[in-house]
């Protein structure tokens, strides 16, 4: 219950208690944790870093951990960018773009080359990125080895091991049972040929783009309160069988709107026609397309 | 191609039928294994004269005390005794569950393999290959095909290329007698005697230095486990690996192994060549058991 005399926004809480509002809606510390953290993560590939996930005005699964490493790392003359499924638009997007460019008095911005970081949710943009950009992923379950060991301390004596027989045995038995992989996304990766990764949950055709990037990524989980990144220039190897390489998902068409054959894209209906088609996933590089043909 | 001369048969009777006894591949020395706190008199407490293998003193169980023997190179070794009497405990140390409390295990040219650097679980597949009594409480995978339970091994030692692999577990799965159309079903769907035929088959795939079979035909009709007798038979004499089986079927035992160790109080009282053992027991322990079987 609210009275008049509460304050009601972060910045009247902090006027209230004589302090100056927070800059990127965390406090220092957390701040100074969490780039802590990431620090530690680049030094090590592909290695899980605990760090001290907040409380965030998100569910946690919803993008609470990329969200406190875009805060973390935010500043003033930063342009962001927020998708979620390749869509700037869709409401969660669109909540913590609002989020990040009000408490960091950054500005915000759709276009994937305008900006210089870019957080998002089960996709990379289309279009690369560029040295100086950064790439923030949201990952639900950071582990790997998540569905094929019993629990997080095997897990660990597996990571400690190097001794990744369990995701390979998994990754046999689908390919002898199904033929073909298990995992339509998060499908797991050798970083540097040595530590299995989730790369958290972007298509297979994003998983084969993730080798020898320009830029850094960077990966948060706030649920599980775990951190992981890719420096610049990373191998990044799906697992796979020498003779049964990973294959990217096949659409059944051209984008509807764009008529790219090289993106990935998704079964659309709406968008003004009757039956299901196919539509680029990246709404922006989509609509780069279409203005550069017009 | 060879031609036939003189010295065929000569060369065959070398290979086969050397008069002098294989050279050891394992050799275990001294493995003492003890459960709970322990004291000073635990050993003099317990044992043949004790007739208890639990120490009144401190109330710890030896399970085992200083057992030693040699398996060699396509050698079977019987372990037999009556429950309590330290089979599955020495067994356990032998498959690097257990370190012991003493003792060393050396296979090949590896040293002690209780003080190994290498992970235990490693060692447990590529090096120690044990076929459990009950597939699925232990060790393997349920949920997974039987191929891949196979596979396991394989993948382990770093194999990387799907058809290699597919080509050899499915071969030794025919092989072992289960039918192609089964090999991608869970291992969970077969039944008790078709999953030891996996196990063996997992056993096959990458021939271990020291096989280990727990009781593996208890518990299964008599039919099948003539049948599975005949394939752990076959299994043993192509494998080339030292075999210890622990069974309290001494039926089993003596159509398997060509010695064997009784256990009694977690003491080994008697060991030596199985007819020998069977037809003229020395221990009264060992004339109890064998007069005791039924026949």
């Amino acid at each position: 219950m609210s009275t008049p005399n509460q304050p009601q926004t972060v910045a009247g809480l902090a006027a209230a208690h004589g302090k100056p509002e927070a800059y990127a809606y965390l406090d220092e510390d957390t701040k100074r944790n969490v780039r802590r953290a990431i620090l530690k993560a680049l030094a090590i590939p592909g290695w899980q870093v605990p760090f001290a996930s907040r409380e965030m005005p998100v569910a946690r699964g919803w993008g609470s951990g990329g969200l406190q490493v875009t805060l973390s790392v935010v500043g003033p003359t930063d342009i962001v960018k927020v998708i979620d499924q390749g869509d700037d638009f869709s409401v969660n997007a669109v909540g913590m773009r609002n989020l990040i460019s009000a408490s960091a008095q950054c500005e915000a911005t759709t276009s994937t080359p305008a900006a210089t970081i870019i957080q998002s949710r089960h996709r990379i943009p289309d279009t690369d990125l560029r040295a100086d950009q950064l790439l923030v992923l949201q990952v639900p379950h950071p582990e790997p080895l998540r569905r094929v060991v019993p629990d997080d301390v095997a897990a660990l004596a597996c990571h400690a091991e190097r001794d990744y027989t369990p995701a390979w045995l998994d990754l046999y038995d689908a390919q002898a049972r199904l033929g073909g992989p298990r995992t339509g996304a998060d499908h797991p990766v050798l970083v540097a040929g040595a530590r299995l990764m989730s790369p958290s949950p972007i298509p297979r055709h994003d998983v084969m783009r993730l080798n020898q990037r320009a830029h850094p990524i960077l990966l948060g989980a706030g649920r599980r309160a775990r951190l992981t990144a890719l420096p610049p220039y990373t191998s990044v190897e799906p697992l796979a069988f020498d003779d049964r390489p990973l294959e990217p998902e096949r659409p059944d068409g051209p984008c509807h709107r764009c008529g790219s054959s090289t993106s990935y894209r998704v079964p659309t209906d709406g968008a003004g026609v009757a039956a299901l088609v196919w539509c680029c996933s990246d709404v922006d590089a989509c609509g780069a397309r279409v203005g550069a043909a017009e | 191609m060879m031609t036939a001369n003189a010295f065929d048969g000569l060369a065959d009777w070398t290979d086969g039928e050397s008069l002098l006894p294989p050279p050891p591949l394992v050799s275990v020395r001294g493995v003492s294994h003890r459960f709970g706190p322990g004291c000073d008199r635990c050993v003099e407490l317990t044992g043949e004269e004790a007739g208890t293998n639990r120490c009144h003193a401190c109330g710890s169980v030896v399970a085992v005390h200083d057992a030693s023997f040699e398996v060699g190179s396509r050698e079977v070794l019987g372990v037999v005794g009556e429950s309590g009497s330290g089979k599955t405990t020495l067994l356990r140390c032998l498959h690097l569950d257990l370190v012991p409390d003493a003792g060393s295990m050396v296979v090949g040219q590896q040293e002690n393999m209780f003080q190994a650097t290498a992970a235990h679980r490693e060692l447990r597949r590529s090096t120690v290959v044990m076929v459990h009594q009950n597939a699925l409480a232990a060790g393997l995978y349920p949920r997974l095909a039987a191929e891949s339970n196979v596979a396991e091994r394989l993948l382990g030692g770093g194999a990387r290329a799907f058809t290699g692999i597919h080509a050899r577990a499915t071969e030794l799965l025919s092989e072992l007698g289960l039918q192609p159309e089964r090999h991608t079903d869970a291992l969970m769907t077969f039944s008790g005697g078709m999953q030891q035929r996996v196990q063996l088959a997992r056993a096959l795939v990458d021939p271990p230095q020291l096989l280990l079979l727990d009781e593996p035909t208890t518990g299964l009709d008599p039919s099948v486990q003539a049948d599975l007798l005949d394939v752990v038979q076959r299994v043993t004499e192509t494998l080339g690996s030292a075999t210890v089986i622990v069974s309290h079927d001494l039926a089993v035992v003596r159509i398997l192994a060509s010695r064997i160790v009784v256990l009694h109080h977690g003491r080994i009282v008697e060991q030596g060549v199985s007819e020998q053992i069977l037809e003229d027991p020395q221990h009264p322990y060992t004339q109890l058991l064998v007069s005791s079987r039924l026949t």
